[in-house]
């Protein structure tokens, strides 16, 4: 394969249109499966926390990358399920088949799954967007300087893609959250207005 | 002379890039530079040659510690520009009180 136009065909962040990233969304997980970009993100968690190349150096700073990474997972579930359901404008009757997978594969099995439109929100009430960028850079120097082999048929030339894909994801939940504040926000004056 | 200067390891701190001006000024480097682009896409062209460094199949065979140096260099030479950035700011603030304070 043409290694340019295979480059090319990934989307790239650069391309990221701010005006609608539900559609950078769709591109950045249209070839490939939930399953394997979990999988990803699940290795990737593993080679910074377990692996010696000491990224992180306390247990705190193991913690907050593991709590990052459970709570990331659940954000890619919630954006491919919107991802999914917006491609080619799926019928309401297969969303609900998406929602029906993302409520099965919830990751706090015992709470109310949030609305996928709403998971952006709650993950940004608990790590602010730059704090999760750099969490997800540390992550990649880990991946990158890793110097074992790579499991879950992850080879070491996807990593700067799949890290873009990551980006392109937590970028798309950030517009997503604020697109959906400036609704909410614009429903209620409109309301203030008419009462 | 622009040359690479890989020939001369016994000169390790011989610059090879700067031309006679700019060895005597080395702001006007910095001036040019920041004139003719903006730190974001500085930024996104960065990103993008480590993207073809490590997108590459060559990068398959890279050694973890060769792969640790380029991502190392990658992010110095980005905090490098971004202070140059702000040295460059400070640079044109100072000029601008020069100018306000002749103008007073």
């Amino acid at each position: 394969m043409d290694m340019r136009s295979y480059l090319f065909d990934y989307p790239r962040l650069k391309d990221f249109p701010k005006k609608n990233p539900v559609d950078m969304l769709m591109r950045a997980c249209e070839d490939v499966s939930l399953h394997k970009l979990k999988g990803w993100l699940d290795v990737w968690c593993q080679i910074a926390v377990i692996s010696e190349t000491k990224a992180y150096h306390t247990e705190e700073e193991r913690e907050v990358i593991r709590w990052f990474c459970k709570d990331f997972s659940a954000l890619i579930d919630a954006m491919y399920c919107i991802a999914r359901a917006k491609k080619n404008d799926v019928a309401e009757s297969e969303f609900s088949q998406e929602l029906k997978e993302y409520v099965s594969n919830y990751y706090k099995p015992k709470n109310t799954p949030i609305n996928p439109f709403d998971f952006p929100d709650y993950f940004f009430s608990l790590i602010n967007v730059k704090g999760a960028r750099s969490l997800l850079w540390i992550l990649l120097e880990a991946v990158v300087i890793y110097p074992g082999e790579l499991k879950d048929q992850l080879e070491r030339s996807d990593i700067v893609i799949t890290y873009e894909r990551f980006l392109v994801i937590l970028e798309s939940a950030f517009f997503i959250k604020k697109l959906i504040k400036n609704r909410d926000r614009d429903n209620d004056k409109q309301v203030e207005s008419i009462s | 002379m622009e040359t690479l200067n890989l020939l001369e390891p016994n000169e390790p701190e011989r610059t090879a890039f700067l031309n006679l001006t700019e060895l005597n000024n080395p702001f006007l480097v910095i001036d040019y530079f920041f004139d003719s682009s903006y730190l974001f896409t500085v930024r996104e062209m960065w990103w993008d040659m480590l993207y073809y460094a490590f997108s590459s199949e060559e990068a398959n065979g890279l050694p973890a510690d060769k792969r640790a140096e380029i991502l190392y260099l990658h992010k110095a030479t980005l905090k490098i520009i971004e202070a140059n950035f702000i040295i460059n700011q400070w640079k044109l603030q100072d000029k601008m009180e020069e100018i306000r304070a002749f103008n007073e």
